[in-house]
């Protein structure tokens, strides 16, 4: 497997700035990663993308930048924490231990040797946080090449309570690659939220692994909203990045219901255009009995693109009375969009409840002719049945200012603007 | 442990001694004298298999090319079973009864003990019991790697349906061979399908002519005797415009200690109206209780349907067999096609099965549907793995895929990996999957009117599958539900 020099010079950059006690866990990781490279899609996990090519790109660590004006994200009453490029702007640098992944050997390898600290909290038995986290992590790439590396942790107690925001942000500019991980613990009884959104810019290869242990009795919610590259202008510099697509998102979502009585409910919205190859797997494994999950997704091919939809379960040997169900269902707006879907089952115990379904099709002529026999005219017609069948997973951000950006984002896409407010959205979501 | 066959009793029909034996009644060997080659895989085998054959020039060509290709690709590994690596040095590629050097002219001069196994299998040989009425089917049969016998030609070839073992057609009608082989499974389309296409030995071949319907379901029986030896064999269905046929296949193996490889190539070629039915009743021998033996049946099958308005259906059911690998595909390229898929897979104590379809839509307005009942019963682990791809020029595609696994016993497994690829923003396409098992009400209202607990679990998986056992010609409807049967004995209690 041959790796462009240049992550070797960026690793001994890197490297050379680390306290002497992490360096050998470090150079062990960048080992790793010399020697398997990026996954292809030789490997069943990764059939539709091959993350290979980018081993052999030119790389830099991303330089620091002034912080951006970050107005048009910021939530109001959130606890705020920024990243730019990696590095913290408001938080202070914790020591943290090295992210453990179970991914690709290469791409953990990677990850681990460049990790820097994201959000680490901790959340103590029986606190409700009573503002909203809101984690933006902001890439403002001025060279191609520029890459850094973010790991994140949350842990909650018993019977803690959080809701977290996690908004991915990418600032015009030039290609760029990055990896993020997200480590979440719930003990028993405690509850999180989780809303991430993904507004990455175009040019960028990006790559997160979220994994989530849920505890007895514990119950995970989550949301992703993947809205990446909403113009599709080029960039210099794309072609070489990026061989098929100027932009390419792989998310692994892992949530391991390890005691009984664990619930999660993963939920999922994506809008792809602008030549966006965006893959999301999603994993639940229920590895204890009494567990119950639930899952939605709902995707938009709004233009050329190639958008990847893997849903797997796993019931273990023993974890009997699971209760599962998955839901997906893609609209197919325009011609050169291609949607992949795939909900898996790996069943391994017998007395479970799981069901599974799948569809892809578009708006029914039915309903819109319902519509505009009533006056409604036509593109209207047609944004209001579009926004009614992603509102089934829109409806789950608890955050309703939140919400209503999502909302009159990806209506305003439809060519008819629908008048949303907030106060129609909270009708909505009742 | 080769059973003798004269330890169990020869059944009169195969299907009721099949019930009343309880174990896998076709685990005899036949004591027929057979040549074959040294174990081992070479160029120079290929030739050799090429010459013993006595192929024209071309074949052996297209023998080499995939040769070649093979040794150049990697064993797949993403399908979800486990199994040692398996040598592939250690195959004998050739092997065929001694008697068949030289091939008898009719069946009079077909070695007895051949006749004979095919008689405890329950396949009537002799044209005149058929003819007698007790059944329509036109026979073709594969010992190991050569076809020895094949039925009704005559009455077919009235009609102006050629079937023969694919040797033949390759002497006979070499223009329709050539043109058709590999234009489905190309000699490099998969690992097993290239090692096929480099060695394969016989099968059955079947051209229907423009607007003939075939006269009567043609159906072929294979069966692997010697030890150590893989089958390889090839099948070629080719129907012109407006031609109908029916095809049934039947599998059959001794049973031993070793794994034995089946790597089948099975090509269907529909132009224009033209309808292919293709059934398999799969029960190669599953190995004993602890997974010791048993055939590992890597098949490749695929269906092209060239013309419009052109259907190709698939149904199988897969019984046997240590490890299932397969998906029987359909590429829909007229407009218009349809192309469907029937599966009952079951496995039980050891076994593995990873099978399913693909449905590619080429076309405009092309149809598929899938029905997929998989049971897994013991230590058995089933896997439905299944492709729906719209391709951009595929306007008003449709599928629906059904998807259902019934568990008995709480160490099994069963696993589902739909894949659906939508190119194209007027398909439509939908799946569904369910998972359960044997409800103890179920079982309790069948056991209050005094049904046995067997005989319950055998109506109930009888009810779970009706849906594709009612694809099936009727004389396999009934062999395929009492080998259901056999196959789940001892897995409830």
């Amino acid at each position: 497997m041959t790796i462009h020099a240049s992550y070797g010079e960026a690793f001994e950059r890197f490297a050379a700035a680390l306290p002497a006690t992490e360096r050998a866990a470090r150079a062990a990781a960048f080992d790793t990663f010399a020697q398997r490279g990026l996954p292809d899609d030789g490997i069943e996990r990764w059939h539709y993308t091959n993350l290979q090519p980018f081993a052999a790109q030119p790389v830099h660590l991303a330089l620091a930048t002034a912080a951006p004006d970050l107005s048009a994200w910021r939530l109001d009453g959130c606890d705020e924490h920024v990243w730019i490029n990696g590095r913290a702007l408001n938080d202070a640098a914790a020591p943290a231990p090295l992210p453990s992944l179970d991914a690709h050997a290469g791409l953990a390898g990677l990850h681990r040797a460049f990790a820097t600290p994201g959000l680490q909290l901790t959340v103590p038995r029986d606190v409700r946080l009573d503002r909203p986290l809101h984690v933006l992590s902001v890439s403002d790439a001025r060279e191609a090449g520029e890459m850094f590396h973010l790991a994140h942790r949350i842990r909650l107690e018993r019977g803690a309570q959080a809701l977290l925001i996690v908004q991915n942000i990418g600032l015009p500019g030039a290609t760029r690659f990055s990896t993020q991980s997200l480590s979440i613990e719930l003990a028993e009884g405690a509850q999180l939220t989780l809303v991430r959104v993904q507004d990455e810019a175009r040019g960028t290869t990006h790559w997160l692994q979220t994994a989530a242990d849920v505890g007895r009795d514990a119950r995970l919610d989550v949301v992703n909203v993947d809205l990446p590259c909403e113009t599709a202008d080029p960039i210099p510099g794309e072609a070489a990045a990026a061989k098929a697509s100027g932009t390419l998102i792989r998310s692994d979502w892992r949530v391991k219901l390890a005691a009984p009585g664990a619930h999660a409910e993963l939920s999922g919205l994506f809008g792809a255009d602008g030549r966006v190859h965006l893959d999301n797997q999603y994993e639940i494994d229920h590895a204890a009995p009494h567990g119950t999950s639930r899952q939605w997704f709902r995707g938009l091919g709004f233009g050329p693109s190639q958008a990847i939809l893997n849903g797997r379960v796993v019931v273990q040997r023993g974890a009997q009375k699971t209760d599962s169900e998955q839901r997906i269902a893609n609209l197919m707006l325009a011609k050169g969009a291609e949607i992949d879907a795939k909900p898996e089952l790996e069943i391994y115990a017998d007395d479970v409840k799981c069901a599974h379904g799948a569809s892809c099709g578009q708006l029914d002529d039915a309903a819109v002719f319902y519509l505009r026999a009533r006056g409604v005219p036509e593109a209207q017609a047609r944004a209001l049945l579009i926004y009614s069948f992603i509102n089934d997973v829109l409806a789950r951000v608890p955050h309703v200012a939140l919400r209503l950006r999502l909302a009159r984002r990806i209506t305003a896409r439809l060519g008819a603007g629908l008048d949303l407010s907030e106060a129609t959205l909270s009708g909505a979501a009742a | 442990m080769a059973a003798n066959p004269s330890d169990i009793p020869v059944p009169a029909e195969g299907i009721e001694a099949l019930v009343q034996n309880r174990k896998y009644a076709a685990g005899f060997v036949t004591d027929v004298e057979s040549e074959r080659i040294a174990p081992g895989l070479s160029e120079d085998v290929v030739r050799l298999i090429s010459a013993k054959k006595q192929e024209p020039e071309w074949l052996l060509e297209f023998r080499l090319k995939a040769f070649r290709r093979w040794l150049s690709m990697r064993e797949p590994h993403w399908a979800h079973v486990e199994h040692p690596r398996i040598d592939f040095q250690a195959i004998t590629y050739w092997s065929a009864p001694k008697s068949m050097a030289n091939r008898p002219k009719s069946l009079d001069e077909v070695d007895p003990k051949l006749i004979e196994t095919y008689n405890k299998l329950g396949i009537p040989l002799k044209e005149q019991e058929m003819l007698a009425g007790v059944q329509n089917v036109a026979v073709d049969v594969v010992f190991d790697s050569v076809s020895v016998a094949t039925t009704f030609k005559q009455k077919l070839a009235d009609a102006g349906v050629i079937f023969c073992p694919i040797s033949e057609a390759v002497r006979e009608h070499p223009e329709l061979v050539k043109k058709y082989l590999g234009s489905v499974v190309p000699f490099g389309d998969n690992y097993y399908a290239a090692l096929n296409s480099a060695v394969f030995s016989d099968g059955s071949f079947v051209f229907v002519p423009k607007g003939v319907r075939c006269p009567m379901e043609l159906s072929t029986y294979f069966r692997i005797n010697e030890r150590n030896t893989g089958q390889f064999e090839r099948t070629l269905i080719i129907c012109e415009d407006d031609a109908q046929v029916s095809y049934l296949e039947g599998c059959t193996a001794p049973q031993r200690d070793e794994n034995q490889l089946h790597a089948a190539v099975v090509e269907l070629v529909a132009l224009d109206r033209a309808e292919i039915k293709y059934s398999t009743v799969q029960n190669w021998y599953p190995g004993d209780e602890n997974g010791v033996g048993g055939i590992y049946n890597f098949v490749t099958k695929r269906g092209d349907c060239r013309g419009r308005a052109s259907k190709i259906s698939w149904t199988q059911v897969e019984t046997g067999s240590a490890i299932t690998w397969k998906y029987p595909s359909c590429i829909l390229r007229g407009d218009d096609s349809v192309g469907e898929f029937y599966s009952v897979a079951l496995t039980h104590h050891r076994q593995q099965a990873d099978t399913g379809t693909k449905m590619i839509h080429l076309g405009r307005n092309t149809k598929s549907t899938i029905v997929s009942k998989g049971i897994s019963a013991g230590h058995g682990q089933q896997a439905y793995r299944g492709l729906v791809r719209v391709l951009e020029k595929a306007e008003g595609a449709r599928n629906h895929t059904q998807c259902d696994s019934l568990l008995i016993g709480d160490q099994c497994g069963a696993h589902t990996f739909p894949y659906t690829e939508i190119r194209n923003p007027t398909a439509i396409i939908e799946h569904e999957a369910t998972t359960s098992k044997i409800a103890d009400d179920q079982l309790f209202y069948c056991r209050a009117r005094g049904i046995g607990e067997e005989d319950a679990v055998s109506m109930i998986v009888n009810g779970f599958c009706k849906d594709v056992f009612k694809e099936l010609p009727m004389e396999f409807a009934v062999e395929a539900q009492k080998l259901l049967q056999v196959s789940l004995e001892g897995a409830v209690g």
